[in-house]
């Protein structure tokens, strides 16, 4: 950019120089001419007579008078007036040689000569007799002046080559000026000449340059794949090339001239694209111009529609400004991109189809299993000989890894949904870690492996996260370990470690002291179906499937693990999380803290399941646990009971003809009955995520996976009683799902409280006041209208209803005293207009719950 | 200067008391011979002929000059010269020869009044061939200033 600005100042500096040169040189030229051409016209033109003739002619016409002189002697008239003429020539001779320019040396002489001869005119004149008689006065005069002829003549020789020499040398300085003139005049020829003649050369190579790159730029035109039209900017077709007759299927002739428009555009779009041009005109700017490309629809010669590319780049030649357009035909890339998405949607579609096929199968498989199972558990109950408890084990064993494989494929379904069904809850990690290495030591002890736990930084903190995902992760490394190193020593080491913010890192290291992975294997054994030991095979078989499910449940959970192995040095597994530590209350213990099954207070249940087999072994469980159980054999039938009797919880089947588990649970807690306020408990193999949000969603407060045992049924209930005690609505709820749960219509701490301090009499007296105050109140509070006074309201009756454990009424009343206070009257009136239909709620189940206490006092 | 001017005006005056003697009436001013053809002019032949005059400056007089006499042309019209040359010899028998082909329209003239008087021999006259030196720069040249005789007498025809 500099030099470019340099390389213009140098040139305008030089092109100046020479106008400048030029300029002087034409000056000093036009003077040299001017003062040559004068000169010359001075020249062209002779100033005098001939002086040398005029002074030798005046000596002769002297002599001649003095000659006439002496005839006149004589006397005669004839020579008289042949002196008088003589005389006469004389004296204009004399005048005219006074009137030779220049000889200033000489006009003293002619002035002489002239006064002598004006004196003798008087002489001259006089007659003849008197002229005769006075000849000798005019000879002595001419006498006085008879050398001045002769001298004036010598001395016009002297001034005449003075005069000669001077004009001579004039001549040869007018020659030199020319000859300078000449010299200037040429040298300016030559050096136009040879500017000109390299300036020639210079446009010669220029347009050679431009002609070959004007071919090469047709040729490559021609050449090109895509077709290149250029286009004016009033929308004239100036350029076609072959491509582009291919394309549209028009020659270049018939092309050229026509508006692009009209011939390539098709016609709904030509409006479009004859606006652009205008605004282009009126602006000058383009919209489609630019490097970028865009996609367009073109039309052929027969009207078919199809779909290009376009890049379109201005050029301004010479003052009007012409689009070279680029067009490519991409029907073809149109129909590939096309066909590969299908075939990707196809392909989403069919895996979709297979992961729902894999759900339904596994679903399916576990039913009659969980049949199988739990009949086979039921035998086991100590009384059989040695072959048949053989016979038994063995059964129990393959059953367990049957359905071992299944969770393998249920986990992996689970592990493949999306990080947002994440089930994220408080956990004891210590807890789960003890459960785990307590239901693994059966294993362990037949493999002849020991367990052992470390922990550091644990204690019982509560970390944010999915217990379940944690369990399967940790079972998995654990049975891995076992498998592979038989009379190993196994460790479990759970840490904690805070990190700068607020998230932590809880790190699980399962190490051993087995015969390792070597370092080739390590690389794919988190792939799936790796199975490493053909001795793992042999004796324990399995899907391969273990640490691939731990690889994407970590994942899932934003961390990492890592295997770290030598061969015979043993194997660590590590596994780092980041997790979040929380508050003690939000936490509720994961079902396996205790591993060993506590006998709970017995409960009143309902079982609900189309499957007799599966009814009756509900049924069976339940009761060696010690509760009452009563049997709906549909959706239909669970509600009837339901209607007319009180149950402490409800173990609920999804799935059933008629109207299924979902349908009847909505039933039977908006029924108002009396189980309106009981849990009710999904049970069911449907183990995908989104499913369990449904149940949630329809009132249910927990999950149990079939297939069933008595341990996880007694877990399941012993967290069920816990939660509601806590407070806390559900067991397997998602924290995250908390508040879209109902407030449940009493507080079931404050109520035995209420019941252990008042008695059960007491108790029934003051309810009584209270709904008599209440249902008192009630119509004041649901004709106010003025906020100041439903507040006033709100807020007495919201005091009496915390005091007896009404927890939904008291909620309602105080989010109305809430909106009261901002002022959002018209919010709560729409508030005030459930309240009765809450207290109504409230007051029976109190009356329910004074009924049982009376009843179980009673018993 | 002064003293020239002076002088001049003294020769002008000399001059004109000279008229009387130097033209006197009925003597021949100028023979024209063409061959054995002899034709003689007066003065008054000559005024008789239609006169042309002009001004114009002398490399022989001070300042502009009237002149006044017959074109060269209309005196050979007259004699029906209308080519080839003629000799013009003076009182001193100074002579030189033109070609016919100088007597032009606008050429020179036998001049018989400078400024309108007549001119005396002893102020170059009777007569004097004077072409219009200003008119035309051809005019003045050597060869023309030759040609330009003054006290003429004499035109031979060849």
């Amino acid at each position: 950019m500099a030099n470019r600005t340099l390389h213009r100042l140098q040139r305008l500096w030089v092109r100046r120089t020479l106008a400048l040169a030029l300029f002087a040189g034409l000056a000093v030229a036009g003077y040299l001419a001017f003062s040559v051409w004068d000169r010359v016209g001075a020249l062209g033109s002779a100033h005098q007579d001939h002086a040398e003739w005029v002074y030798s002619q005046l000596e002769t016409d002297f002599l001649k008078l003095e000659r006439a002189l002496d005839d006149a002697r004589s006397g005669t008239a004839v020579e008289l007036t042949n002196l008088r003429k003589r005389f006469d020539i004389f004296y204009s001779r004399t005048q005219v040689a006074a009137r030779v320019q220049g000889v200033s040396e000489l006009s003293a002489e002619t002035e002489r000569l002239r006064r002598v001869l004006d004196a003798q005119i008087a002489i001259i004149d006089s007659p003849d007799a008197q002229l005769f008689s006075r000849l000798s006065e005019l000879q002595f005069a001419l006498q006085t002046i008879e050398r001045l002829p002769r001298q004036i003549g010598l001395a016009s020789i002297s001034f005449a080559a003075a005069a000669s020499e001077a004009e001579r040398e004039q001549i040869v300085q007018l020659i030199e000026m020319l000859l300078l003139l000449a010299l200037i005049v040429i040298s300016a020829l030559i050096a136009m000449t040879i500017r000109l003649s390299r300036q020639a050369l210079v446009l010669n190579r220029t347009s050679r340059a431009a002609e070959e790159n004007h071919l090469r730029l047709a040729t490559t035109l021609r050449a090109s794949l895509d077709a290149v039209v250029v286009v004016s900017d009033g929308g004239e077709i100036l350029d076609f090339n072959g491509s582009a007759e291919t394309i549209f299927g028009i020659t270049r002739n018939t092309a050229l001239g026509k508006n692009f428009i009209d011939l390539l555009i098709p016609p709904k779009s030509g409006t479009q694209q004859s606006l652009n041009l205008e605004t282009f005109r009126e602006i000058g700017r383009g919209r489609v111009t630019g490097t970028s490309r865009h996609e367009f629809e073109m039309t052929n010669d027969e009207g078919h529609i199809f779909p290009v590319e376009i890049s379109v780049s201005l050029t301004r030649s010479d003052d009007a400004p012409v689009f070279v357009t680029y067009i490519r035909d991409i029907t073809d890339e149109r129909e590939k991109e096309e066909e590969i998405i299908r075939a990707r949607d196809d392909a989403l579609v069919a895996y979709r189809e297979k992961s729902r096929f894999f759900a339904m199968m596994s679903h399916e498989m576990r039913t009659p299993l969980n049949g199988v199972l739990s009949a086979i558990h039921l035998l086991n109950d100590g009384r059989l000989d040695g072959e048949q408890q053989r016979f038994i084990d063995a059964a129990l064993t393959s059953g367990d890894i049957l359905l071992g494989h299944i969770d393998d494929v249920l986990a992996i379904e689970r592990s493949e949904a999306d990080t947002s069904d994440l089930e994220l809850q408080a956990c004891n990690i210590s807890a789960l870690a003890i459960g785990i290495l307590e239901t693994m030591k059966p294993l362990a002890k037949m493999s002849g492996t020991r367990l052992h736990l470390k922990q550091s930084g644990v204690n019982d903190r509560l970390i944010l996260t999915d217990p379940r995902a944690i369990q399967q992760i940790l079972v998995n490394l654990v049975s891995n370990a076992i498998k592979f190193g038989p009379d190993d020593d196994i460790t479990l080491n759970v840490s904690y470690q805070e990190s700068s913010n607020e998230d932590a890192i809880l790190q699980l290291q399962v190490s051993d002291n087995g015969p390792g992975i070597s370092q080739s294997d390590i690389q794919r054994i988190f792939e799936d179906y790796v199975s490493l030991d053909s001795r793992y095979e042999r004796h324990t078989g399995g899907t391969g499937l273990g640490l691939g499910i731990v690889r994407r449940l970590v994942l899932r959970l934003g961390g990492d693990v890592t295997c770290h192995s030598e061969p015979s040095q043993g194997t660590r597994f590590v596994v780092r999380l980041p997790v979040t530590t929380i508050v003690p209350e939000k936490a509720h213990t994961p079902a396996l803290r205790d591993p060993n099954p506590r006998q709970l207070t017995p409960m009143k249940l309902l079982a609900v399941d189309d499957n007799e087999i599966n009814r009756d072994l509900i049924k069976a469980m339940l009761q060696r646990l010690g509760h009452t159980v009563t049997l709906a054999s549909g959706g239909q039938e669970a509600i009837t009971v339901a209607t007319n009797n009180r149950f402490d919880a409800i173990l609920m089947d999804i799935s059933m003809p008629g109207v299924n588990g979902l349908q009847a649970t909505k039933a039977i807690l908006a029924g108002g009955g009396p189980n309106a306020e009981t849990p009710i408990m999904a049970v069911t193999a449907h183990a995908l995520p989104k499913e369990r949000e449904e149940f949630a969603a329809a009132g249910m407060r927990g999950f149990l996976q079939k297939p069933l045992n008595t341990k996880k049924l007694n877990n399941a209930l012993e967290a069920l009683v816990l939660a509601t005690h806590d407070g806390a609505p559900h067991i397997d709820q998602p924290i995250a799902k908390d508040s879209k749960a109902p407030v449940p219509l009493l507080n079931e701490n404050q109520v035995s409280e209420l019941f252990e301090v008042l008695g059960h009499a007491t108790l029934t007296d003051r309810i009584a006041t209270l709904a008599a105050r209440i249902e008192g109140a009630l119509p004041e509070l649901m004709k106010t209208h003025e906020t100041g006074t439903l507040q006033a309201k709100a807020h007495d009756m919201a005091g009496v209803s915390a005091m007896f454990g009404a927890v939904r009424l008291h909620r309602q009343l105080r989010d109305i005293e809430t909106d009261c206070k901002n002022g959002d009257i018209s919010r709560a009136l729409e508030r005030v207009k459930d309240i009765p239909n809450i207290w109504n709620n409230t007051h029976s189940a109190w009356h329910s719950r004074l009924a049982d206490n009376r009843a179980d006092t009673a018993s | 200067m002064k003293f020239q001017t002076i002088s001049n005006t003294i020769y002008a005056l000399v001059g004109g008391m000279a008229i009387a003697t130097a033209a006197n009436a009925g003597e021949i001013l100028l023979d024209v011979s063409i061959g054995d053809q002899k034709h003689k002019y007066t003065l008054e032949d000559l005024q008789a002929l239609p006169s042309t005059d002009f001004v114009t400056s002398t490399i022989w007089t001070e300042g502009p000059q009237v002149f006044e006499g017959v074109l060269l042309k209309e005196l050979l019209d007259k004699l029906d010269v209308t080519e080839g040359e003629i000799e013009a010899t003076a009182i001193n028998d100074y002579s030189v020869t033109l070609p016919v082909s100088d007597a032009t329209a606008d050429g020179p003239i036998v001049a018989y009044l400078a400024n309108g008087s007549l001119m005396s021999r002893r102020g170059k006259g009777p007569l004097w061939i004077v072409y219009p030196y200003d008119s035309n720069p051809m005019y003045k040249t050597e060869t023309i200033y030759s040609r330009s005789i003054w006290q003429l007498d004499r035109i031979a025809v060849k």
